[in-house]
C-alpha cells in the first residue's frame, strides 16, 4: 500500500525564474483545527478535514510560525535571513515556495486583514 | 479437504484472542500445529476474532470456493485448499484493526532485547520477516512480523506472536539461519505466491518477549548485495514516515499522532540498507546492544539548528486506505 507522499519542494531547479513573492500579509490564524506535534524542531500536522498528515522540517516550520496575519512574505525572508545562515535571496525564494504549498495544502487560509480581505495569508 | 463436523478452537496468540470454527480437519489440524502453543479451552470473554471456514454447497455454473468469514463477513473466497490457511490468517490481519482500538497499530515487525522494544516498519517486501527470523536466532524475542501494537495509554510495545510468514525466494536465506519452515508444508498466499509458516516458538528458546517501551524505530530496505548502513533520521520524520504505515491512524485521528509522537520520544530512529542477513543482523545488534547512539533530547531546545531548504510533505495514512480496502473487500 504506497502512500501519497509529494515532496513539495525542495529547491527551485537552476536558472528558473524566481516568483513574486506575495505582497500580502499572511496568517495561518483560521486554521486553528489542525492538530500539531512538535518533534525536535520539527513538526507533525494532522488535518483531521482532509485526514491529511503534514510533515515540515525546521525552516519550514519557522515560515508556517511568521504566517500569523501580519507579516508579508518580504518580511519573513528578511527574518528567515535574520535568524539562519541563508541569503535574503534565497530566503525570499524559499519562502514563496513554501506559502504556495502552504496554500495548495491548506495550511493557510485567506486572512481577515482589514481592508483587502485576503491580504493576509492566515494559518 | 476432507470434513466433519464443524468444531470451534480458541487461540491467544499474545493480545490478540482467535476462535476458528471449521468443518475441515486438515485446516484445525494444520492450524492448531501452527498455534499449538497458543491453544486454550475456550473463550474468555474479551474481544476475539471468530473465523469461520466453510465451503458452501456445489453448483454447476459456480466455481467451487471456500469461504473464509471473520465475524461474520466473507473476507476472502480462495479456489484453492493450499490458499485457505493463510487466508486465514491474513484475514485475522484485516480484523485486528477493527477490534482492537486500544492499540495504535503499525505495519511492522516487532521484537523485543533486554527490555527495549525495537520495531522495523516496513511495506511488503522490505524484508521484515527474513531480519526478524535472523534477529530470532540472535536471542532477539519476537513479538510480531506484521504488526507493531502500540498500547495508546502506556506506548508500550505489545507481542502478537503469529505465525512468521515467508515467501518462497526467502526460503534459502532462512534455511542458512538453521530455521525450519513449520511442518514443511507450503501454501499460497495471493500476489506472494507459495509461502511457508514458522512457528515463532519453535525458534530457538524463550523467543517470546513481553510488553516493552519502543527504544528504536528501524526502517530497513532490503537491496540485494548491498553493504549494510544504518543512517539516523529525525524524529519528525519517522513519525512522519509512520504515519503512512499506520492501519488505523485515520480512525484514531489525533489522538493517533499524540500516540506516534509520544511513542517516538523515546527512540532512536533509523534507515536501514540491508544486504546479506548475517551482517545486517550484526550490525542492528551492535547498534541496540552496545547502545550506541544517546536518546535525542525529548524536546526541542528551541536553538536553530544549521539551515536546510524550508521542505514539507504531505501524505495520506494507511489506516484510510485499509479501511477503503476492508470496506470493498468486505
Amino acid at each position: 500500500m504506497e502512500g501519497e507522499v509529494k515532496q513539495v519542494v525542495e529547491s527551485q531547479a537552476e536558472g528558473a525564474t524566481t516568483p513574486a513573492l506575495p505582497k500580502e500579509a499572511v496568517s495561518a490564524a483560521s486554521r486553528s483545527d489542525l492538530t500539531v506535534r512538535e518533534l525536535d524542531g520539527e513538526v507533525l500536522i494532522y488535518d483531521a478535514s482532509s485526514a491529511d498528515t503534514h510533515h515540515l522540517n525546521a525552516t519550514a516550520l519557522f515560515i508556517w510560525r511568521q504566517c500569523d496575519g501580519t507579516n508579508d512574505a518580504d518580511i519573513i525572508a528578511e527574518r528567515l535571513s535574520a535568524v539562519y545562515d541563508v541569503s535574503v535571496e534565497d530566503a525570499r525564494e524559499h519562502v514563496s515556495h513554501m506559502l504556495r504549498e502552504f496554500q495548495q495544502r491548506k495550511l493557510v487560509g485567506e486572512a481577515d486583514v482589514p481592508g483587502r480581505g485576503g491580504e493576509g495569508v492566515s494559518r | 479437504m476432507s470434513t466433519g463436523r464443524s468444531k470451534e478452537l480458541h487461540f491467544k496468540i499474545g493480545v490478540v484472542r482467535v476462535a476458528l470454527k471449521s468443518s475441515h480437519r486438515r485446516l484445525r489440524r494444520e492450524y492448531s500445529s501452527l498455534y499449538r502453543q497458543c491453544l486454550v479451552d475456550g473463550p474468555d470473554g474479551s474481544a476475539e476474532i471468530r473465523v469461520e471456514v466453510c465451503r458452501p454447497s456445489y453448483v454447476p455454473w459456480k466455481r467451487r470456493r471456500y469461504h473464509v468469514r471473520i465475524n461474520n463477513r466473507v473476507q476472502f473466497e480462495p479456489s484453492r485448499r493450499d490458499e485457505v490457511l493463510p487466508h486465514v490468517d491474513w484475514a485475522i490481519n484485516w480484523e485486528v484493526p477493527r477490534v482492537m482500538p486500544q492499540f495504535l497499530q503499525l505495519h511492522a515487525s516487532s521484537m523485543e532485547v533486554d527490555g527495549q522494544g525495537v520495531i522495523f516498519p516496513g511495506e511488503s517486501g522490505s524484508g521484515k520477516s527474513t531480519l526478524t527470523a535472523g534477529l530470532m536466532t540472535r536471542g532477539w524475542r519476537y513479538l510480531c512480523d506484521e504488526f507493531a501494537l502500540i498500547h495508546a495509554e502506556s506506548l508500550r510495545l505489545h507481542p502478537y506472536p503469529r505465525a512468521i510468514c515467508i515467501k518462497k525466494p526467502s526460503y534459502p536465506v532462512i534455511e542458512s539461519l538453521g530455521i525450519k519452515l513449520h511442518g514443511h508444508q507450503h501454501y499460497v498466499k495471493g500476489s506472494k505466491g507459495y509461502v511457508g509458516f514458522i512457528n515463532p516458538f519453535e525458534v530457538g528458546e524463550a523467543t517470546i518477549g513481553r510488553d516493552c517501551p519502543i527504544r528504536y524505530v528501524i526502517f530497513p530496505k532490503y537491496t540485494a548485495g548491498a553493504q549494510p548502513r544504518l543512517t539516523k533520521i529525525g524524529r519528525a520524520e519517522a513519525a512522519f514516515s509512520l504515519h503512512r504505515v499506520c492501519f488505523n491512524l485515520f480512525n484514531c485521528q489525533s489522538l493517533g499522532l499524540d500516540v506516534l509522537a509520544g511513542m517516538i520520544r523515546g527512540a532512536e530512529c533509523y534507515h536501514l540498507v540491508s544486504g546479506e542477513i548475517g551482517r545486517t543482523c550484526d550490525l542492528v545488534s551492535r547498534l541496540v546492544q552496545s547502545g550506541v547512539g544517546e536518546v535525542w533530547q525529548s524536546e526541542s531546545t528551541g536553538k536553530l539548528g544549521e539551515y536546510e531548504a524550508a521542505r514539507s510533505l504531505t501524505g495520506v495514512c494507511h489506516g484510510r486506505r485499509a479501511e477503503v480496502c476492508s470496506l470493498a473487500a468486505g
